[in-house]
């Protein structure tokens, strides 16, 4: 499948990035993939499949069993920190641990912007929605965040 | 650009994929970030392999040599007649239809109706996926793209020796629809067709075939 070998690097690094595991990665991957044969579909584009990886990739991370086990994989990053929450300390631990908990648009636009360096702009321009409806959702990402984390947001 | 680049757009960038505009301004920004250009950097080199990527489980049928069950070619659309009712039925009595054409196979892909008429395959043996095959052996699953102008429909036909038989359902067109798998045995020569406007008791005239050859191993 031409699709597969065109995009399927740039998934695989995405979801890795997400999930902070390469086999996680391949499954998500390969799972999307698959339901693209099944459909015949063939006009889809990156942006397109990496809005759809974004999604396989968050129900990974609620699924309750897998969550523990990602958790579980790297324990280490999630002893609280202190101090103000930004963008600098909202790492991929951190999206973690905030969209297992956020409503499932929220969590995708902090995806977006904490781990795929995503503008606003680019973020409203992927979702369709307006930037400043982006903005909104981002701020209730910080102050989730600060919750976590226990610092002022 | 003041914004970091996003990793969608450095991973469009490093295919060739953004609008020249945009570009042009990722590339004006590489100039002065290091970072992007790390990243950027990365991205090129990661030749980690590719997972195989599995076929879908589509109903398969059995294609077995002349001479082999019911006098001919196909054998056992066990899971498509199950469940299909009457209109599967009606293929199911279409299916054992042998037909005489002999001469030249037909090219994997033919004009037809102001668009092309085409058929691809991808052939799934143990787990692993080969696209275009050229071969196949017992045990392989072929999975039978076809493309051709939507708002027509086409036919699979399945040539083996001098003897066609249509194992598939007709499909609505459309670009690279997924018609359906089958299983091939018996090592012969294997065309299968996508077949405009097929019609029962007759070979596919010129024109209307669209064709590719498996050879045995």
């Amino acid at each position: 499948m031409e699709l597969y070998h065109r995009y399927g690097p740039a998934l695989l690094r995405k979801c890795e990035r997400m999930l902070g595991s390469r086999a996680d990665a391949e499954d998500v991957v390969q799972a999307l993939f698959l339901d693209l044969l099944r459909k015949g579909r063939t006009d889809v584009d990156l942006p397109y499949l990496y809005q759809a990886a974004t999604r396989r990739s968050l129900n990974v991370i609620r699924d309750g069993r897998r969550r523990a086990e990602l958790l579980s994989r790297h324990g280490d990053a999630l002893v609280p920190r202190q101090g103000a929450v930004d963008e600098r300390v909202i790492d991929a631990e951190l999206v973690r641990r905030l969209c297992a908990s956020l409503p499932e648009q929220t969590a995708e636009i902090a995806v977006y912007a904490f781990l795929d360096r995503m503008s606003q702009e680019e973020i409203a321009s992927l979702c369709g929605l307006s930037r400043k409806t982006v903005g909104k959702r981002l701020e209730q990402v910080r102050q989730a965040a600060a919750g976590l984390v226990g610092g002022a947001p | 650009m003041s914004h970091p680049v996003s990793h969608l757009r450095l991973e469009r960038y490093h295919l060739g994929e953004l609008p020249p505009a945009d570009r042009d301004g990722v590339a004006r920004h590489l100039e002065t970030c290091a970072e992007c250009r790390t990243l950027l950097d990365e991205i090129a080199a990661d030749d980690r392999p590719l997972p195989d990527l599995p076929l879908p489980d589509l109903p398969t049928l059995e294609v077995e040599p002349a001479g082999g069950a019911r006098g001919g070619v196909v054998r056992g659309p066990a899971r498509w007649w199950a469940v299909g009712g009457g209109a599967l039925l009606a293929l199911a009595a279409g299916a054992v239809l042998v037909l005489r054409a002999p001469g030249p196979l037909p090219p994997g892909e033919v004009a037809w109706k102001g668009g092309v008429l085409a058929v691809e395959l991808a052939r799934e043996r143990d787990g692993q996926v080969h696209e275009r095959p050229a071969t196949y052996r017992d045990g392989d699953r072929i999975q039978v793209r076809v493309s051709c102008p939507p708002g027509e429909q086409v036919g699979v036909g399945v040539r083996q020796g001098d003897e066609w038989s249509w194992p598939l359902p007709p499909v609505a067109c459309g670009n690279r629809v997924v018609a359906g798998a089958l299983a091939l045995s018996g090592g012969q020569q294997t065309a299968i067709c996508a077949v405009a406007d097929p019609v029962a008791g007759t070979a596919p005239p010129p024109g209307q075939a669209a064709c590719v050859v498996l050879r045995g191993e």
